[in-house]
Order: C-alpha cells, then sequence, then structure tokens
C-alpha cells in the first residue's frame, strides 16, 4: 500500500506541475506571442484606413487623394468618401454600385461610424476637409461597441485574477477527485496484488476503470490457486507415499532384524553363520535408521513435522547429548570435546528439543561414520550479540565440497546432487527453527540461534 | 509369580510371522507362559481365560485398534501393557502413553531391547516390593558396602551416615551406573528441576561424598569427574 500511497502523491505533484507549468506559459509566454506573431498581420485593412487622411489633397476648394493614397484604397480597403458637416458627400473614390447615396443624415452617420454601412465595416476619420468614411471590404475587419461603466471595468481587473484563482482552485479539486477515484480504484488492485503475494486467493470486482486489470489478477488468481492445489497434493501424496512405505517396510524388517538376532546367538551354528547373522542385523538396523531418516526429511521437507516448542538450556541439552554419546559407545574410537562459555548456562531458546538433539546427534555420527579411524571432534558454544553460536568441528576427512555446495543451495547446474541424508536433515532441522546454519570449512559449521531470554 | 519368566504373556499382532517370532524370541530367552491373539477376539477370549501378566500389543489389528483393546484391558485388569507398533508417529506414541501404556516400541525393534523393555516393566511391577534390602538397594564399592535405604556406609573402620543430598546423588550415579551422569540431571535430582548456580554446590556435594566412598578422595577410583558434562560411578 505504501507503493500505491507514492504512485497518487507522485500523481498529484505531476498534475500541480502541469497546472503551473501552464500558468507560467500563460502569463509569461502568451502576450510574447500574441505581439510578435498576431499583431502584424491581425488588422492591416484598418492601419491602412487610418492612414488614409494623410493622403487627402485640396487645390483651390478641389479634393483630391494622391496616388499613393488611391493605391491603398484599391489594395486594402474598398471605398472612400468625404462628407461636409451637412452629410453631403463632397468627395468620394472607389465608390461601390451599392453604395449609392450622396447624402447621410445625422443618425445614418451615428450608426455607421460604429458598425457598417451596407455590410462595410467602416472607418470614420475627422479631417480638415470633413468627415473622411473609408470603407474596408465586406468581412474583413470586425467591429464591436462596448459601452460600460467605468466601475465596472474596475472590477474587471479585479475580477480576471480572482478568476484565475477560482479556475486554479477547481483544476486541483477536479485533480484531487480523480486522485481519490484512482486512488480507490487501485486500491482494490494493490490490495489484491499483496494477497497474492501473501499466496492468498483473490477476487476482485471487475468494474470501473481497473476493470481489465482486476480481470487479469482474478485469472491469475485462479490459477496459482490451481497450480498450489496441485503441488500441495503431489507433496501429501509424495509424504503419504513414503509414510506408507516406511510403514509397509517395517512388519518384514522386524521379522528380519528378530530372525538375524535369533540366528546371531544360536549356539548350533557355526562361527561364520553366525558372522552372516549378525552383519544382517546391523544391515537390517541401517535401512530402520533409513526409513525414519527419510520419513524424518519428506515431513521437514513439506512442513509437515510439528514442532514441539518449548523453551529449554541449550548447555544442558549439549551435556546430556555429549553424555549419551558417551553411554552409548557411539564415541569409543573418537574424542568429543564439549566447550560451553559460562555465560550460555543460564540462557534459554526455543525449540523442540528432541528435533535438535537429533540434528546435533547427526552430525556426531556423521564424524563417527566418515572416520572410522577416528578423530577429534570439537563443539563450542558461546554468546554473541543476542546469538548463542554453536561451532562444531572435527579433524577428519571433511565434508565434501559437493555436499556443502547442495545444503547450501550453490551446486551448479551441470554437478550432480549428491545423496545426502543426515546432514540435509540437519539443515532442514535447523531451518525449521530459523537458525542459521554456515559452513565455515570442510571441517567447521556455524549456527546461530536467537536467544529467547536467560535466567538473572 | 516367583520369577519373572514365569510372567503370562499375551502377544496380539494381526501378522502372525511377527507372532510367531516374538513368541520364538521370548520362549529362548526363558519365558515360559506365552499366548498370541492375531485379531481382537482372539485376545479378548485369551485375556479372559489366562488373565495374562503383560501385554504386548499391536495398534492396528483386522477387527479393531490396539487403543481401543487396552481401555477394555484396562476395565478389569492393571497388567501392564507394551505397545509394538509400526506407527511411529509422535501423536501416536503420546496416545498410546497418555492412555496409560506401560511403554511404546516402535518396529523395526531389536529383540534384545524388546527383552530388556518387558523385564523392566514386569519388575517394576510385580517385583518391586519383594526385592530385600540385601539385593536391591546395597551398593559394593570396594572394601565399602553402601545401603542405600538407610543411608548407610558402612566401611571396615565403621559406619558412616550419608546426608540426604550425598544419598539423592548417590541413587541418581547408582541408577546409571557405568554411564555418564550430567551435572544438570545430578542437580535435578538433588534440587528439583530448573536449578540454576548449584555447581558449585554440587561439587562441594561430590567432594564429601567422595571422603565417604574412596579410599583416597583425592584420587577417586568409583566417582569420577567426565570434564565439562558430569559424574560417573565405575562398575565394580
Amino acid at each position: 500500500m505504501k507503493s500505491l500511497s507514492k504512485i497518487i502523491a507522485r500523481y498529484l505533484f505531476t498534475a500541480v506541475l502541469i497546472l503551473l507549468m501552464t500558468l507560467f506559459f500563460n502569463i509569461f509566454l502568451y502576450p510574447v506571442t500574441a505581439f510578435y506573431v498576431v499583431q502584424p498581420s491581425g488588422n492591416t485593412n484598418y492601419n491602412s484606413a487610418k492612414g488614409l487622411s494623410e493622403e487627402l489633397r485640396e487645390d483651390n476648394g478641389v479634393i483630391s487623394i494622391t496616388e499613393q493614397g488611391k493605391k491603398q484604397i484599391e489594395e486594402q480597403l474598398a471605398f472612400s468618401m468625404l462628407l461636409d458637416d451637412n452629410g453631403t458627400v463632397i468627395w468620394s473614390y472607389h465608390l461601390p454600385e451599392d453604395i449609392t447615396k450622396r447624402h447621410y443624415t445625422a443618425s445614418e452617420i451615428a450608426v455607421f461610424s460604429k458598425w457598417y454601412l451596407n455590410d462595410y465595416p467602416i472607418i470614420c476619420q475627422v479631417t480638415d476637409y470633413g468627415l473622411l468614411v473609408t470603407g474596408a471590404p465586406k468581412g474583413s475587419l470586425f467591429r464591436y461597441n462596448i459601452i460600460d461603466s467605468v466601475e465596472r471595468i474596475k472590477r474587471m481587473f479585479y475580477m480576471i485574477p480572482a478568476m484565475l484563482i477560482l479556475n486554479l482552485i477547481l483544476v486541483l479539486l477536479l485533480v484531487i477527485v480523480w486522485s481519490v477515484r484512482f486512488y480507490r480504484s487501485l486500491r482494490t488492485i494493490a490490495l489484491g496484488l499483496e494477497s497474492l503475494s501473501k499466496e492468498e486467493p483473490i477476487c476482485l470486482p471487475e468494474k470501473g476503470m481497473t476493470e481489465l486489470l482486476a480481470r487479469q489478477l482474478n485469472q491469475t488468481s485462479k490459477i496459482l490457486t490451481k497450480q498450489r492445489e496441485h503441488l500441495a497434493k503431489r507433496d501429501d501424496a509424495r509424504t503419504t507415499w513414503i509414510s506408507s512405505v516406511s510403514h509397509d517396510i517395517r512388519t518384514p524388517l522386524s521379522l528380519i532384524m528378530g530372525y538375524a538376532a535369533s540366528l546371531k546367538s544360536d549356539s548350533a551354528l557355526s562361527k561364520e553363520q553366525r558372522r552372516t547373522a549378525e552383519l544382517m542385523e546391523h544391515q537390517s538396523l541401517q535401512i530402520k535408521h533409513l526409513i525414519e531418516d527419510l520419513n524424518l526429511t519428506s515431513k521437514l521437507e513439506y512442513d509437515m513435522q510439528p514442532l514441539r516448542r518449548m523453551a529449554f538450556q541449550p548447555a544442558r541439552l549439549l551435556r546430556t547429548l555429549v553424555s549419551d554419546c558417551y553411554n552409548q559407545g557411539l564415541l569409543d574410537t573418537h574424542v568429543l570435546e564439549l566447550c560451553i562459555s559460562k555465560e550460555i548456562e543460564p540462557v534459554y531458546l526455543d525449540g523442540d528439543t528432541s528435533l535438535l538433539t537429533r540434528a546435533f546427534y547427526n552430525l556426531i555420527q556423521n564424524s563417527v561414520r566418515h572416520n572410522p579411524s577416528g578423530c577429534q571432534i570439537q563443539i563450542d558454544a558461546s554468546l554473541e550479540k543476542g546469538f548463542i553460536r554453536f561451532q562444531y568441528a572435527d579433524s577428519g576427512c571433511g565434508i565434501p565440497s559437493n555436499v556443502i555446495a547442495s545444503l547450501t543451495g550453490t551446486l551448479s547446474d551441470h554437478e550432480k546432487a549428491p545423496h545426502i541424508m543426515g546432514l540435509r536433515i540437519v539443515s532442514q532441522i535447523f531451518k525449521a527453527h530459523n537458525w542459521k546454519m554456515e559452513f565455515l570449512d570442510r571441517n567447521t559449521i556455524l549456527i546461530h540461534a536467537k536467544i529467547i531470554s536467560s535466567v538473572s | 509369580m516367583e520369577h519373572l519368566y514365569q510372567a503370562r504373556i499375551l502377544l496380539v499382532d494381526d501378522n502372525t510371522d511377527i507372532l510367531d517370532m516374538l513368541k520364538n524370541i521370548l520362549t529362548r530367552r526363558g519365558f515360559l507362559s506365552i499366548q498370541t491373539a492375531s485379531n481382537c477376539e482372539m485376545a479378548r477370549a485369551l485375556f479372559k481365560k489366562h488373565q495374562p501378566e503383560l501385554i504386548i500389543l499391536d495398534i492396528m489389528l483386522p477387527d479393531g485398534d490396539g487403543f481401543s483393546l487396552m481401555r477394555d484391558f484396562r476395565l478389569v485388569s492393571d497388567a501392564p501393557v507394551l505397545f509394538l507398533s509400526a506407527k511411529d508417529e509422535d501423536n501416536d506414541r503420546l496416545f498410546g502413553l497418555g492412555l496409560g501404556a506401560d511403554d511404546y516400541l516402535t518396529k523395526p525393534f531389536l529383540p534384545d531391547e524388546l527383552i530388556l523393555r518387558l523385564s523392566a516393566i514386569l519388575k517394576r511391577t510385580y517385583f518391586s516390593s519383594f526385592h530385600t534390602e540385601s539385593e536391591e538397594h546395597s551398593l559394593i564399592l570396594g572394601m565399602r558396602t553402601v545401603y542405600l535405604k538407610r543411608g548407610i556406609i558402612a566401611t571396615p573402620d565403621g559406619e558412616l551416615s550419608l546426608t540426604a543430598k550425598e544419598l539423592a546423588l548417590l541413587k541418581k550415579l547408582n541408577e546409571n551406573r557405568g554411564n555418564i551422569v550430567t551435572f544438570d540431571a545430578l542437580s535435578d535430582a538433588v534440587w528439583g528441576e530448573n536449578y540454576y548456580g548449584y555447581e558449585n554446590t554440587l561439587m562441594v556435594h561430590i567432594r564429601r561424598l567422595r571422603a565417604k566412598i574412596e579410599e583416597n578422595p583425592s584420587s577417586p577410583v568409583w566417582l569420577l569427574t567426565v570434564r565439562g558434562l558430569g559424574y560417573k560411578l565405575v562398575k565394580g
């Protein structure tokens, strides 16, 4: 939703910016444009008519016009005539046929001086010889008279900025209203996207300006839901299959282990036969552990292993684990050193102790199994900024680099994933507890666990 | 029953091969009275007829389940029950033990483990009250004999008495004789769970205990320290 607010804020900012830029254009650029572009070509007839009075001449009471004046009338105007104070035409040039009158009353002069004469726009000028009436070609000039009170005109000057401000407010209001509408439409879409990112199914209303977008998102949601169901079904089937197989294999394996144990201690059999029975029992035990590991790893992989979380003291857990390893004879040919710093003793972590014990046990068992001639194993636990830092190391052959790559997800595409079970379970258990596991080198593993409390 | 091998045992499992194998294992180990049933109906009939003193029960049976069967048995008898099942889910295990079962073992199993568990249940149920002081509660440490029930140590120079805490420590160590017992387990035994800060006090009690059970406390031969872990009472 933060990103949506950002979009809307940016939209508003852009709208205001466009508005201000338009205003700037109008204030500064429009007058300039009007002066240089509109002025020169806008009223040529008018200017020509205004300058015509300069071209009149009187010679012994006879009025005439210069050649220049005639040229102006012929090229740019329609006609020109001079009226005396009585309204009688005393001189004319180029009068059109539809203007035949030679005398005009005061009221006629008053009308055409402001408007038109037979649709010819009229420009009147008072000269020394009388009233010069010049007609521009029909349809060439627009005439309009404004008569208003001075007060009203003054008010007009105040009104213009006020109107401008009102316009600005209106535009701003419209922008805000559209922003809100836009925000509401996009909000639904944004909420939908948020739900999709949380893998929740969505059903957005398919209407308004975001109709198409909503429809496409609903379709995407349906596809994702279907895919999720398909994946869940597949994972479930896989886990159930592993569970069923492991269950079904348990009874025959019990028989093999039981009879192997009987044969192993049967004095009627030869030493070689009893050794074979012992081997059978040992291998059956391996299968039993493999089944248990397979079951556990499959459940951890698909989050089907419930975590029985509780507060526990890691120092106690490690001591019990190492003692059990010694008591079970696991470390007969190996040396395991446990080094717990004093400040760890009162610290509590949160987790499933049986799974975590299993994880550490797997690490020890791994070192023992892969170093049959013996090695030194060292477990250190120390405090580090709200975390407990477990360091597990052995002096043995070390973990193969492709196993580390597989566990850390850095295995390249062309490398074949190795078959690992014990360390995978370790990694899965720590991951399920949000404990960070990293490989310092082939012989050293670091595990970071967040502390929940400590006894004062 | 004078001896645990005389215990009447009822085996219930839907797989007759497993039943044969279990019977074979138990017979070879000396158990004399073993009945087998492959379904609930047979099990009920044999239970009524033989009044077993220990029942080894599978969970999945063709005409019912082991949990219901155990409930029925418990209505009329306190005979201990050991579940032996291929169901290895924590939920099943917790449910079975929650019903009052004495133990829960998952298949596949080591026959030795089954025998040990079964014997422990029988001893706990039928023989704990018959133990005499001399048989079960005495501990021989070289020239010294510790009478755990009375908290007395008989030495060539006379008797020594143990304090309550020393006795609790020695009992815990004796229960796990030959194995390492962690500081935590010993502290729990003496001061109860969730102890903290008793390490030094524990060391003091161990030193005093050594003074009573060792010939030369500065070079102990019976009660050894396992660095960083705890203590171990050496087997005789």
